[in-house]
């Protein structure tokens, strides 16, 4: 069997209106009296898809909704580890749901979600929220002139919404949210790579494993400069530009909560910084719209510990390797068969660009 | 024996070309982000044929003289791979950790060369050549 056709009779999943039927029936039995109107599919992909519709109450009210879910309620969870097609530890839509929620509660910058479905429902798993509206793309949140204003103050901003966070009560988070300290992270990097090679080296025609002397240096730097006795709290784990919904004044919600865990809040301000998401702004280390004074002014202002730059850059550095690493992984993905897409087979060609920004950022140090 | 023309090369430029000015233009949505991977790719392998022999020659050079062995007898892939191996264990285990300077040395050098390939308009590649 070709490794590349795997995937397609495996995942059988929902067609489109499969399920705009079942969401319909779905929002019917939790919403007071009305109709499902304007369902639409907005992104599909391998890992997660987003709907949006309207729900129009008898009474003339009317809500705008997302759908997020997970597609094909078969075979995501036959799999274990990276090798799965999963990068990481991701929560299931079940417990993400679950700690927007938590963080909603605690008067967070987070859509209101309205109902979760679990993993063996017709759906899949899947949750309900408020559709908070503004632009979500990167590019243009930082080179469009409606958001000239916003990009004064988002590195503020961010710092003001990541102490709010980071400050949420431990014991109301999600029972099952993991714990990913800094040391089981890196290791977990360590595998991915290892793996990642092997694979090449084993169960390729090719028969050549992958060599990254700088990820090497970058581990040992890692080792070296551990921060010690670092808080733990909640992280987000993916909070950076394009995971926000920004409008004129700023940023309005904070999206993709499924690489939430537990772990040093620090690392949320360093993943903000890495390179990947200045998109070209390279004055503007911070998310390619701000500056790193105001980044952390705004965290410690609003409560958030004493940052200490230090900290911060190692996870920069970190970030970097990570998503180093992340690039080769996309090419596995295509490689091994989990999908069949060349451009991700390209992404691989740009770990290369992660080393040569690592070799500086450690040396900087 | 080397082939007729056009070249590899050649070739690759022709299919790029295409792809720039005929397919491009008269595509939506996205295929268009597709078809500019596509032509991306084309030209990164022009650019490994013109480049990757003396990139890989100069990356042994530098893996010999570092660690001061031949490495494995085989071809030059055989090589490098022996090398690079030592290098990344020894990078883990510590033991290079006195020739930081030499070992950051090689690793940029060779990791602009690979760029010289991957992707020349890098921003990060541009600053590490003093651009």
């Amino acid at each position: 069997m070709s490794a590349a056709s795997r995937n397609v009779d495996t995942a059988p999943g929902l067609s489109d209106s499969d399920v705009a039927g079942l969401l319909e029936k779905e929002a019917a039995a939790y919403f007071p009296a009305g109709k499902a109107k304007n369902i639409e599919k907005m992104s599909g992909g391998a890992s997660r898809e987003t709907w949006s519709f309207d729900w129009q109450g008898a009474d003339g009210s009317s809500t705008g909704l997302i759908l997020r879910r997970d597609p094909g309620n078969t075979g995501s969870t036959g799999e274990e580890g990276w090798r799965g097609g999963k990068t990481t530890y991701s929560l299931d839509r079940t417990t993400e749901a679950e700690l927007q929620r938590t963080v909603y509660e605690a008067g967070g910058l987070v859509a209101k979600v309205h109902f979760a479905l679990p993993e063996d429902h017709s759906l899949g798993g899947c949750y309900v929220m408020d559709r908070i509206e503004g632009e979500v793309l990167a590019p243009r949140i930082l080179r469009d002139e409606a958001y000239a204003g916003a990009r004064k103050t988002m590195a503020r901003q961010c710092g003001e919404i990541l102490a709010g966070l980071h400050a949420v009560d431990p014991a109301a988070l999600p029972k099952n949210l993991v714990q990913m300290p800094v040391q089981p992270l890196i290791a977990y990097y360590r595998e991915l790579l290892d793996g990642i090679s092997e694979f090449y080296r084993d169960n390729t025609k090719v028969g050549r494993p992958e060599y990254h002397p700088a990820f090497e240096l970058t581990f040992r730097w890692l080792e070296q400069n551990m921060p010690k006795n670092a808080p733990s709290g909640m992280v987000h784990g993916d909070f950076r530009n394009g995971n926000f919904v920004v409008g004129a004044e700023g940023i309005r919600a904070v999206l993709d909560w499924e690489l939430g865990h537990v772990g040093d809040g620090m690392e949320d301000l360093g993943w903000l910084c890495v390179r990947a998401w200045r998109f070209g702004q390279h004055d503007k280390p911070v998310g390619g719209f701000g500056q790193r004074e105001d980044l952390f002014a705004g965290y410690e202002d609003a409560g958030g510990r004493k940052v200490d730059p230090k900290v911060v850059h190692f996870w920069e550095v970190l970030g970097t390797l990570k998503w180093g690493i992340i690039c080769m992984f996309q090419a596995y993905k295509h490689l091994s068969g989990l999908i069949d897409s060349f451009e991700h087979m390209a992404i691989g060609r740009r770990a290369c660009e992660n080393e040569i920004d690592l070799l500086k950022l450690i040396e900087e140090a | 024996m080397p082939q007729d023309r056009a070249s590899a090369e050649e070739l690759l430029g022709g299919v790029e070309a295409f792809l720039r000015k005929d397919v491009l233009p008269q595509l939506s949505g996205a295929s268009i982000y597709k078809c500019r991977v596509a032509a991306n790719i084309l030209s990164i392998v022009q650019r490994e044929l013109a480049l990757g022999e003396s990139a890989d020659s100069a990356e042994l050079q530098g893996l010999q003289s570092l660690l001061g062995r031949e490495g494995e007898e085989g071809d030059s892939a055989t090589q490098l791979d022996s090398l690079n191996a030592d290098l990344c264990a020894s990078i883990r285990g510590g033991e290079l950790d006195d020739q930081r300077t030499a070992v950051m040395s090689h690793v940029r050098s060779t990791l602009q060369d690979k760029l010289a390939i991957a992707n020349p308009r890098y921003a990060g590649y541009r600053e590490s050549l003093g651009d």
